[in-house]
This record gives C-alpha cells, sequence and structure tokens, in this order.
C-alpha cells in the first residue's frame, strides 16, 4: 500500500525535506521566451489560446470586466492545466494532486473574493443568501443552505482537482504496475486509452477550477463595487 | 536598462561601440527623452567574420529521434562514425538495465505508454496544428510588416499627390497663358473692326469728295454743251436753215429712190 501512493511523495529517498515541489517552478522553464520581434510557434500558439480564454471568461464575467480581471483566472488555468500535464510524464511529481496545493490555491482566491464582497457591500451579500424568487417561508433554510454552500467552495475547487488527479494517478500506477510479464501489451493498451482520459481530464480540470473561480468572482460583484 | 541606456549613449558617438568607450564619456551620454532611433554603428574592431550576427532561424534546427539535435550525432562522426552514437545510447542503456541502476518498474511502462500515446498525437495531428500555427505566425508578421509597409504607401500615397497637385498648377500656366491669348484675340478684333470703321469713315469721305468733283465736271460739261449748243442754236441763220432742211429732203428722196 505504501508502494501505491509512492507517486505522491514528495520526499526522495531518506529525505526528510521535499525536494520533489521543486517541480511547482517548472514554470518558469514552460512558458518560452523570445528573442525576436514576432514569428514564434510556440509563442503564438499560447497567446492564441489566452486570447480564446480571454473570450471565454469575458463572457463569463457578463459586463463586469474590469481591466486585468481574467489575469488570475488565465495564469491559474495555465498553471493548473501544465503541472497536471508534467505529471502525466514519468518521474515528474505531480504538485496538484496534493490537497495542501490545490487549498493553497482555492482558499486564497475564495477568501479574498468574499471579504471584498462583504466589507465593499455587507447589506447586498447578506440579502443574496436568499436567492431570488424563493419563497419567504424557506427563508431561514434558505440562507443556512446558500451559507454552507458558499462556506464550502474552496474544499470543493480544491477536492475536485486534487481527487481527480489523484485517482488518475493511481490507476495508471496500477495498470504500469501490472507490464513487465505476460500481460505487458494488454497492459500498454488500456494505458493509452487511460492516458488518453488522463489528458483531458487534465485540461479540463484546470478549466473548471478556473471557470469555477471567475463564476464565483461574477457573483460577488455588482456595479456598486465597480464604481466604488 | 542600463545596457540599453548605454547602447543609446554610444550610438551617438559614431565609430565606438559600448565596449570602446571610457567610463568618463559615459557619464556624459543624453537622456532617454530623446526619440531618436537608435542606429547601431558597427565598430571597426568588430569582427563580424567569426562572429557574425545573429540570424533569425525560419525552420526548426534538424532534430534526431524527435528530440535531439544533430549536431550532437555529427561531431562524433570523425571518432566514432556513423552508429557511434546510437551505440552508446544502446550500450549505456543495456548497462544500467542490466545492472538495476535503472529498474524498469511501473513509471517505464507508464512512460512507453505516454511516448506512444504523444507519437501518435504529433503524427495524426502535426500537420493541421503546424499548418494553422503557421497561419497564426504569417498574420502576426503580416501585421507587424504592415506597419512599416502603410507607411511607405501612405508616404507613396501623399507623393502622388504631391505630383498630381504640381502637375494640376501647371495647368493655370496654360490657362492663364490661354487667356491672354484670348484677351489679344479680342484685341486683335478690337483693333482689326476699327480699322475697318477707319477705312470705311475715309473711304466714304473720299468717295464723297470723288463725287463732289465728278458731279461738278459733269455739270461743268453740261453747262458747257448747253452754252455750246446754245451758241450754235443761236448762230444758225435762217437761210442756212432753210439751206440745211432742202439738202435733207433732197437726201431723203435719193435714198427713197433707191
Amino acid at each position: 500500500m505504501g508502494n501505491l501512493f509512492g507517486v505522491f511523495s514528495p520526499y526522495v529517498g531518506w529525505t526528510s525535506f521535499g525536494v520533489n515541489w521543486s517541480v511547482v517552478f517548472m514554470m518558469g522553464g514552460v512558458l518560452p521566451s523570445s528573442f525576436w520581434l514576432g514569428g514564434y510557434p510556440l509563442i503564438i500558439s499560447i497567446s492564441e489560446l489566452l486570447r480564446g480564454l480571454g473570450r471565454e471568461f469575458g463572457s463569463l464575467l457578463s459586463g463586469f470586466q474590469q481591466p486585468g480581471s481574467l489575469l488570475i483566472p488565465s495564469s491559474v488555468l495555465l498553471f493548473i492545466v501544465f503541472s497536471n500535464l508534467g505529471g502525466l510524464l514519468p518521474y515528474v511529481f505531480t504538485s496538484t494532486a496534493h490537497l495542501s496545493f490545490t487549498l493553497s490555491l482555492a482558499l486564497p482566491l475564495w477568501l479574498g473574493q468574499i471579504l471584498l464582497s462583504s466589507y465593499k457591500q455587507p447589506l447586498w451579500v447578506l440579502g443574496h443568501l436568499v436567492p431570488e424568487g424563493a419563497p419567504m417561508s424557506l427563508g431561514p433554510f434558505m440562507v443556512l443552505i446558500e451559507i454552507t454552500s458558499n462556506l464550502i467552495r474552496p474544499l470543493t475547487l480544491a477536492v475536485r482537482l486534487f481527487a481527480n488527479l489523484t485517482a488518475g494517478h493511481i490507476l495508471v500506477v496500477l495498470l504500469s504496475s501490472t507490464c513487465g510479464g505476460l500481460t505487458t501489451f494488454l497492459g500498454l493498451s488500456i494505458l493509452v486509452l487511460l492516458f488518453v482520459l488522463e489528458l483531458a481530464v487534465c485540461i479540463i480540470q484546470g478549466y473548471v477550477f478556473s471557470t469555477l473561480n471567475i463564476l464565483y468572482f461574477s457573483e460577488s460583484e455588482t456595479k456598486v463595487m465597480v464604481l466604488k | 536598462m542600463l545596457s540599453r541606456l548605454a547602447i543609446t549613449a554610444g550610438s551617438r558617438n559614431s565609430g565606438s561601440f559600448i565596449w570602446g568607450r571610457s567610463s568618463a564619456a559615459l557619464s556624459t551620454a543624453q537622456p532617454l527623452s530623446n526619440n531618436a532611433p537608435v542606429i547601431i554603428q558597427e565598430s571597426p574592431e568588430r569582427d563580424l567574420v567569426n562572429f557574425p550576427r545573429r540570424q533569425r532561424p525560419i525552420d526548426a534546427p534538424p532534430v534526431r529521434l524527435g528530440f535531439l539535435p544533430e549536431e550532437w550525432f555529427t561531431a562524433f562522426h570523425a571518432k566514432t562514425g556513423a552508429t557511434g552514437p546510437y551505440m552508446f545510447m544502446a550500450s549505456v542503456g543495456t548497462y544500467m538495465i542490466s545492472k538495476e541502476i535503472y529498474v524498469l518498474e511501473h513509471e517505464f511502462y507508464s512512460g512507453i505508454a505516454f511516448a506512444g500515446l504523444l507519437m501518435y498525437m504529433y503524427k495524426r495531428l502535426s500537420p493541421d496544428v503546424g499548418t494553422y500555427v503557421d497561419g497564426l505566425v504569417q498574420a502576426k508578421e503580416d501585421q507587424l510588416r504592415s506597419i512599416r509597409q502603410n507607411e511607405i504607401d501612405r508616404c507613396q500615397a501623399s507623393i502622388t499627390e504631391e505630383e498630381k497637385a504640381q502637375w494640376m498648377a501647371t495647368s493655370y500656366e496654360s490657362l492663364i497663358q490661354a487667356k491672354k491669348d484670348n484677351v489679344a484675340l479680342q484685341l486683335e478684333a478690337a483693333y482689326r473692326e476699327r480699322l475697318a470703321e477707319a477705312y470705311s469713315q475715309v473711304k466714304r469721305r473720299l468717295d464723297f469728295q470723288m463725287e463732289r468733283v465728278n458731279v461738278l465736271r459733269r455739270v461743268e460739261q453740261k453747262h458747257m454743251t448747253n452754252w455750246i449748243i446754245n451758241s450754235v442754236k443761236t448762230s444758225i441763220t435762217s437761210k442756212q436753215e432753210d439751206e440745211a432742211l432742202k439738202q435733207c429732203v433732197a437726201d431723203l428722196k435719193a435714198l427713197a429712190a433707191k
């Protein structure tokens, strides 16, 4: 059992400090640098990707788009996607498969929105604890449910990402452990299909994380806050 | 920032690059508020033969096995031949696996599966993705080139406009000349008209004088003939008249007898 989760261990050998966490700084080497003015395929691909993301996220923000409001979600998406994709490579530590890491991403983003909206427009926040159109007889219960759903958001964000990646990696480890004997070819075939799924999961999980962030941000923002 | 300041300061001292300038000259450099374009002037000491300027590569450098640079293989051709690097990789790999320095465990097999998947995706998707990205790159380059080209076109259009304006301005000379000619024609016509008028007036007067002279002569002639006739008539006696009449009658009878 210890070997199964050995993939997720940040410690190398008998060391007691997590050297594997340095893969977080891998992002510095993933994004390309440019010497010439224009015409880099990789840079242009990434800029086109970011432009498409900007259109997607901009439609989600629906009118409350302040300059720079898409920087955090776009960078979070790129960070998560590249960390996930890097974790698919052999011998590379997956930093997003740890709850401590994903919670460190989700909690500040959520907490910042909650604190800012509570400070700027507390009555609006309290008023939106009862959704529009709900019958007032269910008011108290709706308030409790809304508070719970608000408070659980960082946990859901973090656990969704962490659980998806951990489950995927465990499946990969289990399947690839069967290889090396008579079932090598069968295992490799299923592994290829599993990796297709894992690629999709890596990209989708990053997209879901940042899209939910944008949605929570657009929910907590109003014109009053923008004008202030 | 400092290097840029030094380069822009160095470009203002012609013939010397940053390396050849003293710190005293650097301290007297002009501030960056000057918007003049930076023109890099080559120092005569620069060796462009052994250290040429970097050219922008269009295609990716050649690789073997998808990720190893070609130079790593060709560098060993003289020593080990063409199969040298491959033999090296095979022998090192065999050594590490047989000595269990590199253990074939689950990461290895997942790496094989992932590598296979990546190779399949590359073979399948790279033409389309490459074409699309090349289109993006070309669009970016065209957008950058269009900045310069639009400026050139704008200048060309302004040159053409200026030439056209100059050509149109020259037409005013011919227009003015035509107007001058028109006025001259009108003056000539007026002069000729007046000349003709003067001629006719003079001729009229001369004709009047001529007619007066003719009338006078005619009157004199008539008066003279009348006077002569009257004189003759008064000088004719009755005797001469009778003789004349008798002669006439005799002539008439002679004529009638013929």
